[in-house]
This record gives C-alpha cells, sequence and structure tokens, in this order.
C-alpha cells in the first residue's frame, strides 16, 4: 500500500516535471505560429508582443501562394521516397555484411565505414560536385538520391549495432538447416530488425525533408525545387517575409509530424514484439 | 529453395538499384520535366521567363543563365521584367534569371567554376571583384568595354572592378552608401533641426536631448553609434577620411591616437545607456526580426541607403529623414564607407559576348534608372543625376548627398580576410570587456601578425 | 543459388564462402565508396600539400601544416572553442537523452503526447529555428530569461556576451535531444519487465536498477550516441555561421568554429589547399578521440553476444 502511493506520488510529480519541460520544447513552436499569424508591422515591433492583435489566418494561404508549393512538396517526396528505399534497404544489407559475416579484410573495411563519417562534408563538397557534374547528373535527383542506395555510414553503424544484438545461436541454427546469408538476411532479420528499419526511414525522412545544402548545390531549374528551396523566396537581401516564412515552415513540419503519429506507434510496439534482447 | 530465389532477387535488384539506379532514375527527372510543362500555369510568374524549353526550337538563340540573390516580392519582378527587357530588346540570346540565396549563391557559383560550367552572368560583391579575379574565378571584360561605356561610371567605382593587373572584371549594378536615419517626429518634439548635426560633438548632442529614461528603465535611445549597419569601422573610416585601419600604403594602423579617440567616443556613447541596454539592442539586430527604430524605440540608427525598402514594409507610415555621417572635427569630411553590387561574368561562361550583352544593357543609363525607382537601389553611373525619376523623391536626393562622400577603399588582396583577425579584438571593446585603446593595441599586434604571415 | 555459383568458382572453403557472401553484403558501400568518396578524398589529401584555390596547384609541401600550426592565429582559437563546445555538449546532450527516456519509459498519463512533444524539435530543422532561438535567447524579452527572471535570476546576454554564446548553442540542442531520447526510448522498450521484477526481489532501489540494468542494456546506443555526438560536435558550423550573423564567428571570436574557419578560409579566401589541410587535422582528431572511445568502450558497452572486438 505505502509503496503504490510512493509510486503515485513519483508519477505526479514526475507529470509536473515533463509538463515544465513540455511547455519549454512547445514554445518556440508557440513563437513560430504567432509569428506566422502577424502582419509585417507587428512582426518588426520591438519590444514583441506574443500574441498578434489581428490574427491573420489568411498569411497561410498568401505564403502557400507565393511560389508553387505544392509542386515543391511532390518535387520533395520524390526525393524523400527513393532516400528512404535507399537508405532501408542497402543499410540493413551492408550492415549484416558486417555484423554478421567474418570475411578477410572485414575489421579494416568497418574501419573505413567509421572514418568517413567523420570526414567534414566540406572537403568533398567540391570534389563531388566535381564528379556529378562530368556525370552530368546536375538538375536531376540523382546526385540526392543515388548515395542513398551507397549506404549511409552513419546508418550502417547503427543498423551494425542492432544486428549485434540479435543472438548468433539464431543464425547458427539456420545454417545448420542449410540456410544461405541471403535468406537469412531477408527472412530471419528482416522481420527482427524491424524497429532499426523504421528509425532508419524516419531519420532519412527528416534528412531528405529538410537537406538544404544538397538540392541547392544540384538543382538549378525552378520546376525541379525542394521546399527547403522554396523557403528563400521570402528572404531577400536585408528584408525578410518572417510571418511567410513561419508560416510555410510550419506547414512542411506538418507531413513529419503526421508520420511520426504513425511511426511512434509501430516503432514502439514494433520494438517489443520484435524482442532484439533474447 | 524459391525463397532463396526470391531472396536473391532482392539483393540483385538492390544491386542493380544501387549500381545503375541512375537510368531508371533519370526518367524519373525527365517525367517530372514533362509534368513541367503540362502543370506550368501553377508555377507562377517566373515559369514563363524560367522554361528553357521555350527557345529550344529556334536554334539561333543563345540560352543564358544570370544568377543574383533577389527573391523578395519587392525586387524579384523587377527584375525579372528587366531581364524581359533584354530579351525583347534583341534576338541573339535569352535570358533567365535565377535567384539563388545570398551566401550560398557564391558556393554553388565556386562549385559550377571549378566543375567547367559555370552561369553566364553573375551578381556579385563589389569589394569581393578585386580578389576574385587574382583567383581566376572571373572573365575579364576588356575584349569588349568601350571607352563611351568606361566613362559612364564614376572612378572610384570601376577602380573597385579593376583587378590587380589592370583589367576591369565587373561593371557597378549599384552602389549603396551608409547615413543616419532619424526619427522626424522624435526630432521636432525634441526641438532638434536635423541640418545643426555637423560633427560627432553635435550628434552627442542631439543625443542626450533625444534620450528618455523613466526611473532606471530607458523608453527612447537617442543613438548608439555601432548598431544597425554602423560598426566601429564605420567611425573610424569616418574618422580618417576614407582610411580605417590601414594608412594610405596599406600599412596596418589600428591603434592611432584618431582611432583611439574615435573608440573612446564609441564606447561613451554606450556607456550613457549602460553595457546591459547595448547587449539587449545588439540582440535584437542580430535576430534581424524586430526593428527598434521602426518601432520608434530608436531615434536615429546607421543603416545603409538599401533600408527605405525594408521600412516600407515594416513601417510604412513612419516619418522619417535621413542625414550624413557627421564630422569627426570640422573639416574631416563626412565621409562613410560603402560598397556594391556588380555584374561579372564567372571564369569558363560559354558565351562572354552574349553575357557582356546583358551586362552593359542592365548597367545603361535607361535601365538604372528603371531599377532605382523600382527597386530603390543607387546606381554608379555619373550621369544619373537629377533628371532622372529616381532622383525627383527627396529622401533619395539626400541619400544622394550621402553617397557623394562615399569611400569604396578596395584593400589589397594580401589583407584578404584581416576583418576576422581584429574583430574578436574591437568585439571586446564594445562589449566592455577590456579598454578601448587596449582593445586597438591588441588588434594592431594581431593584424600586424597577419600581414606579415601573408 | 549464390552457394552453387561459389561452388562452381572452386569456392568450397567455409573462409572463402564467408569471405564471398561478406563482399556481396557490402558491396554497394564499396561502389559508393569507390565511386564518390574515395576520389575527392585522395585528391584533398594531395592539394592539402599545395597552394589551392580550386583552379590552380602550386605545390608548397608542409606549408600549409606549418600554417596552421605557427602562423593562422585563428586556428587555435577555433580549436579551442571547438573543444570547449565538444566537451559540454556530448555529454550533457546524452545524458539528457537518457534521463528524458528513462521518464518517458515509464507509465505516465499522457504518455504519447508526450512522447510526441518531446520529439518535435528534432524535426523542427532549418533556418527558421535558428532565427526563433535567437528571439527565445533575448536578453530582455526572449523566454527564457524571462522564465529565470521568475525564479529571480537574472539571465545572461546569451549570444552577445562572448562567454554565454556556446552555452546557448548548447541549450538549444538540450531542446532538440528528442532524437537521441528516441533512440534510448526503442531500446528501453525491449528491456523485459521480469529483470526489473528479479531486481526489486533482490531489494534493488529504483537507482541501483537502472546503474545495473538500464545502463548496460541501453549501452551499445549510449555507445553510438556518443560516437555520433563526438563527430558531430567537431563538425558544428550552422550554429556558429547563423549566430554570428555575419559568419565570422562574432561575438569576440568566440562562435569561430574549426569548420567555420575552415569553411571561410576554402569559400571566401579561395585557400582551399589549406583548408583541405585543416580538414585532415580535423579528421585526425576525431579518429583518436573515436578510437579511445572504442577502446574504452570495451569496459562499458554490453552486448548480448558476448563479443566486443572491432
Amino acid at each position: 500500500m505505502i509503496r503504490s502511493r510512493k509510486n503515485k506520488i513519483a508519477d505526479i510529480v514526475l507529470f509536473v516535471i515533463l509538463a515544465i519541460g513540455a511547455i519549454f520544447i512547445l514554445f518556440p513552436i508557440a513563437w513560430m505560429l504567432s509569428t506566422a499569424l502577424k502582419s509585417a508591422p507587428e512582426v518588426a515591433m520591438y519590444p514583441p508582443k506574443l500574441l498578434p492583435e489581428k490574427l491573420l489566418f489568411g498569411n497561410f494561404a498568401i505564403a502557400w501562394g507565393k511560389a508553387p508549393f505544392t509542386r515543391y512538396t511532390i518535387n520533395t517526396l520524390i526525393i524523400v521516397f527513393f532516400t528512404i528505399i535507399g537508405n532501408v534497404f542497402v543499410n540493413s544489407f551492408v550492415a549484416y555484411g558486417f555484423a554478421k559475416i567474418d570475411f578477410a579484410g572485414k575489421k579494416l573495411l568497418f574501419k573505413v565505414v567509421l572514418a568517413t563519417m567523420m570526414i567534414p562534408g566540406f572537403v568533398t563538397l567540391v570534389p563531388t560536385y566535381v564528379i556529378f557534374s562530368k556525370l552530368h547528373w546536375v538538375d536531376t535527383y540523382l546526385p540526392l538520391i543515388v548515395p542513398a542506395f551507397c549506404g549511409n555510414a552513419f546508418h550502417i553503424f547503427m543498423m551494425r549495432q542492432f544486428y549485434r544484438t540479435i543472438p548468433n545461436e539464431l543464425m547458427e541454427a539456420a545454417r545448420v538447416d542449410g540456410a544461405g546469408h541471403f535468406y537469412i538476411w531477408g527472412r530471419l532479420m528482416m522481420p527482427l530488425v524491424k524497429p532499426v528499419m523504421a528509425t532508419v526511414a524516419l531519420i532519412s525522412f527528416k534528412g531528405a525533408w529538410s537537406d538544404f545544402q544538397g538540392p541547392l548545390l544540384y538543382l538549378s531549374d525552378k520546376n525541379k525545387y525542394t521546399i527547403q528551396l522554396g523557403l528563400q523566396v521570402f528572404k531577400g537581401q536585408g528584408y525578410t517575409e518572417w510571418n511567410y516564412l513561419m508560416a510555410v515552415s510550419f506547414l512542411s513540419m506538418i507531413p513529419i509530424l503526421v508520420l511520426f503519429f504513425c511511426f511512434q506507434n509501430y516503432f514502439i510496439e514494433g520494438m517489443n514484439v520484435g524482442g532484439a534482447v533474447k | 529453395m524459391k525463397k532463396k530465389g526470391l531472396a536473391l532477387l532482392i539483393g540483385a535488384a538492390l544491386m542493380a538499384a544501387s549500381l545503375a539506379g541512375c537510368g531508371g532514375k533519370n526518367t524519373d527527372a525527365d517525367d517530372t520535366a514533362k509534368a513541367d510543362k503540362t502543370a506550368g500555369s501553377d508555377a507562377g510568374d517566373s515559369s514563363a521567363v524560367s522554361t528553357p524549353a521555350d527557345n529550344a526550337s529556334d536554334g539561333d538563340v543563345v540560352e543564358l543563365e544570370f544568377w543574383g540573390w533577389w527573391s523578395s516580392e519587392a525586387r524579384k519582378p523587377h527584375i525579372e521584367s528587366m531581364v524581359k527587357g533584354f530579351n525583347e530588346s534583341q534576338s541573339k540570346y535569352h535570358v533567365t534569371y535565377v535567384d539563388i540565396p545570398f551566401g550560398d549563391i557564391f558556393t554553388k557559383n565556386i562549385a559550377q567554376i571549378t566543375a567547367g560550367k559555370p552561369c553566364d552572368i553573375m551578381a556579385n560583391n563589389m569589394e569581393e571583384v578585386r580578389f576574385r579575379a587574382s583567383q581566376g574565378q572571373v572573365e575579364a571584360l576588356d575584349p569588349f568595354l568601350t571607352d563611351d561605356v568606361k566613362g559612364a561610371f564614376y572612378e572610384q567605382y570601376l577602380e573597385a572592378c579593376t583587378g590587380e593587373d589592370g583589367s576591369i572584371y565587373a561593371l557597378p549594378l549599384s552602389v549603396d552608401t551608409r547615413a543616419i536615419y532619424y526619427n522626424k517626429a522624435h526630432f521636432e518634439e525634441a526641438g532638434i533641426n536635423p541640418e545643426d548635426i555637423q560633427t560627432w560633438a553635435d550628434l552627442e548632442e542631439a543625443a542626450i536631448r533625444l534620450d528618455q529614461k523613466n526611473g532606471d528603465t530607458w523608453e527612447r535611445i537617442g543613438f548608439i553609434p555601432v548598431l544597425g549597419n554602423g560598426g566601429v569601422d564605420t567611425w573610424v573610416i569616418n574618422a580618417n577620411s576614407g582610411y580605417g585601419w590601414f594608412d594610405e600604403n596599406f600599412e596596418p594602423k589600428v591603434n592611432t591616437d584618431v582611432n583611439k579617440e574615435a573608440f573612446r567616443w564609441i564606447r561613451a556613447q554606450i556607456d550613457r545607456y549602460g553595457q546591459t541596454k547595448y547587449d539587449e539592442l545588439s540582440a535584437v539586430f542580430a535576430n534581424g526580426m524586430q526593428d527598434p527604430f521602426a518601432s520608434g524605440v530608436m531615434s536615429m540608427l546607421v543603416q545603409t541607403s538599401a533600408y527605405p525598402s525594408s521600412l516600407r514594409q515594416n513601417a510604412p507610415d513612419l516619418d522619417y529623414g535621413v542625414i550624413p555621417l557627421p564630422e569627426f572635427k570640422e573639416g574631416t569630411g563626412h565621409v562613410a564607407n560603402g560598397g556594391g553590387f556588380v555584374l561579372e561574368i564567372p571564369k569558363g561562361a560559354k558565351n562572354p559576348e552574349g553575357s557582356y550583352e546583358f551586362i552593359k544593357y542592365v548597367t545603361s543609363r535607361e535601365t538604372q534608372d528603371f531599377l532605382s525607382t523600382n527597386i530603390g537601389d543607387f546606381s554608379a553611373r555619373n550621369d544619373f543625376d537629377d533628371s532622372t525619376e529616381f532622383m525627383s523623391n527627396p529622401l533619395n536626393q539626400d541619400l544622394a548627398k550621402c553617397l557623394s562622400e562615399t569611400s569604396t577603399l578596395v584593400l589589397p588582396n594580401e589583407v584578404k580576410g584581416y576583418e576576422t583577425v581584429i574583430n574578436p579584438f574591437i568585439d571586446e571593446g564594445t562589449l566592455g570587456l577590456s579598454k578601448t585603446d587596449d582593445a586597438l593595441d591588441k588588434a594592431q599586434k594581431a593584424l600586424e601578425d597577419y600581414v606579415k604571415n601573408n | 543459388m549464390f552457394g552453387k555459383l561459389l561452388t562452381r568458382l572452386g569456392i568450397r572453403s567455409r573462409k572463402g564462402r564467408e569471405t564471398a557472401y561478406g563482399y556481396v553484403f557490402i558491396l554497394p558501400w564499396l561502389v559508393g565508396i569507390v565511386c564518390f568518396v574515395l576520389g575527392p578524398l585522395v585528391f584533398s589529401f594531395i592539394t592539402s600539400f599545395a597552394d589551392y584555390n580550386m583552379l590552380t596547384v602550386d605545390f608548397i609541401g608542409l606549408g600549409n601544416y606549418k600554417k596552421m600550426f605557427f602562423k593562422d592565429q585563428l586556428f587555435w582559437k577555433s580549436l579551442g572553442n571547438t573543444l570547449v563546445y565538444s566537451l559540454l555538449n556530448v555529454p550533457l546532450v546524452t545524458v539528457g537523452g537518457v534521463i528524458v527516456a528513462v521518464i518517458l519509459n515509464k507509465s505516465i498519463w499522457g504518455l504519447r503526447t508526450f512522447r510526441t512533444i518531446y520529439y518535435l524539435p528534432s524535426i523542427m530543422v532549418g533556418v527558421g529555428t535558428y532565427f526563433l532561438w535567437m528571439l527565445l535567447l533575448d536578453p530582455a524579452n526572449g523566454l527564457v530569461n524571462t522564465v529565470l527572471g521568475l525564479i529571480g535570476i537574472k539571465g545572461p546576454a546569451w549570444l552577445t556576451d562572448p562567454a554565454w554564446t556556446k552555452p546557448a548553442i548548447i541549450l538549444m540542442h538540450l531542446w532538440g535531444l528528442g532524437g537521441q531520447m528516441l533512440l534510448y526510448l526503442a531500446r528501453l522498450q525491449s528491456i523485459p519487465q521480469d529483470y526489473y521484477e528479479a531486481a526489486s526481489l533482490d531489494g534493488a532501489g529504483a537507482f541501483r536498477k537502472f546503474t545495473t540494468i538500464t545502463v548496460p542494456l541501453l549501452s551499445p546506443i549510449i555507445f553510438y550516441n556518443l560516437t555520433i555526438g563526438i563527430i558531430g560536435a567537431f563538425q558544428v558550423f550552422q550554429e556558429g555561421y547563423i549566430f554570428s550573423g555575419d559568419g565570422t564567428g562574432k561575438p569576440a571570436g568566440s562562435l569561430l568554429f574549426y569548420n567555420l574557419h575552415l569553411w571561410n578560409q576554402a569559400f571566401k579566401n579561395f585557400k582551399t589547399g589549406y583548408a583541405n589541410a585543416m580538414c585532415w587535422f580535423l579528421f585526425a582528431i576525431v579518429m583518436i578521440l573515436t578510437v579511445c572511445n572504442q577502446k574504452i568502450s570495451r569496459k562499458w558497452v554490453y552486448y548480448e553476444e558476448g563479443d566486443n572486438d572491432d
């Protein structure tokens, strides 16, 4: 009895802590919304006001109409789709190789995987551009998509960590039954690492959805632009249309948000069922 | 066995996707391009100019790309109608305007030049021209330039566009200066005549009269010299009649007596309001969203000549005027530091002749008047006088006066990037972390080392 | 089928077959490395010994490295800034992530909503978020100092006071720790409750259970996040670029991070050879740290299969 009462108090304390944290977290988003609903002079007002005098909900429609954002959304989704497919399958495939197969040179090669994570992106920025340019891939989505099919060191590393939590006995048993590595990967392991794949999918979605530098560097034709590039329409030299920028930024967050709601379900339940721990 | 086959198939498919995935996706990109044409109407006004396929049929027309960073509604439509004007004025070239965010545009341009396929015409910072020319990033305009074109610009701007080898690498698109913007209502209330502000001492006196303090809180800030677009360098350049941290031989002269006096004066202006107040206000300017001058919290502010376009949006009802930066001491001149933007041809552009035709068109008197009137930028042309539509606006006349006393000194390439070395020390002075005299002494030492090591 | 192919090729030993399989599995990654990474890397390494401005190459031996260590005043400053930032940021965000995950693993009313809210900041990416934070950190009217004022603390001038710029960035990252938290949470969800029940029967308190069950089982993820965190911290760029307003790392050079300095050298001053030398030095530092991390990890990271060798 005493224990459960103590637990209850602890729960309330935790709830209050979480609630305070939640307010802290939500406040910037509240700012974003309130800025989106303000008029230009109100945005520039100093000292600032949290709530605008008049809530200009029309800003959302105006902002969305200032550039072909619907088309940009579709473009972004195309890139996101292929990036996810590439990242989820290729990385789980490669990570399986590193985690579960003993082959000559593995240790060295895995060190190379780790090393590639540590290379500052700038060092390869221009040379990579030159390569893609020579391949005539500039102004297509290929420079943004193809690398996802070549494995990503971060994801390989992460998935390998998960594969390694899966006991080897499971695999050995299948091998005794004559199963090859393709079978084990596709049939035995895939269901077990689904939660990780979900995580990788989510991270890839986030990454591709919010990527700015890549599309900026490789896309020139306005009709191929992504949302992040489209947002630049509100930023001029010396003057930014903050209210519209925030309006579209807010709208562009919604898909990931929705996805997370769905994912959260699958992700957390899936993890329990998956039972990555013996 | 069947399952094994399936797994292998998936494996093979993935392999194929990673190896030759390009082929498949290429068609995707093509499909998108096709879809563009049908859905072109929803692409907004830009699609009319930016669909390269439009002119692909007549083979003689050379397609050129013009890169700038003007994307806002206040500027982009005018840039595009200017481009349209050029396209209609002749039949050999067809230019498309592409806007890319400021800052990132240079990265993208560098990558393109390295890959050997740059855009055809590019907007850039005037102060970067000489350095970029020395790095082989720009095509020289000499083969195309004629004397009548060269003679149409003020000498100092053309000088800024000239490389160390004497060739001209760009033509000025627009120029800017710094001035002090003041709130007319505040001035009237305090009984200040803007024309009386001639020296730094006058400015300080006016600021004190404009200040309003209620108990411990400042309700109105008269003037802080190092906010908005004013920096310590602005005032040092003003005090030295055009030279700032260097003398005319480009020897480091950071801790001179004049500079020390100037910095002490700046320090005194900040101290009148206290470090906390200054920190607060400089944070506001850093976030770029709010504008205390537009809100009437500050009575005067140093800003560039492009400021009115932002005030039009943020404070349409604000009644304001401009005065030149005052003189450090009587006779030292109302010098402000300024710069501008230029048009240049990136190294390796496919048709420099066509690019030049466009640059010539844009920098012509007629087009400059169009741009000034609609965008509010100033021209570097010397025949751009009061007869133009733009100059009929009194505010622009006042700004033009400031412009005539503007220094656009371009430093030699050897000292490129020196600001990052001295600014941390200068900051220590404005932030009250060290005495201004000491800050300048440290900065002098740092700059000497920098020059020696380069 | 692949097995038959190997047999036909005469690869019969288990070791040989495993190696063949292994390379088939890592093939996509190998292709990527060879096509898109190796070339640029080798190129950047070679040009780090040259006066290179992306158009012309002029070999100067160790000149760039000498300049880096002995002549560039900002090199050490930027390295120092980055070190201080990393030392503060990585542990704080990791500990914060674990704590939030442990709390969000309890059954509390409104749990699903809380999880979503805590995850939310990690999807708020893009420049807009940085500007929002500049408003929140406003010394006079920002939320952070307003809240601090309520409990009687006078908040600092976060982004204008050089002493507070790095804590300001870390605060922003703590706000966005939801992404990391989620990884811990997913792992925590898979820990069977009977582990804890057994421990309770043995009389273990909440803290003991945390240190003897939760932390060991989380350790592979903590290790992963530490590795990524160190790498990420040393590559901090955007924060310095945006918060300093003009990319120079102001105020007083406190936001001049290593990568920002490197960026300015490469893309503003066209000293690409020098920037490449800086890149390789950074690479060496991060490499050493990662190897150390990995060596130490053998002492605390717990893998179920029991082998910790790499």
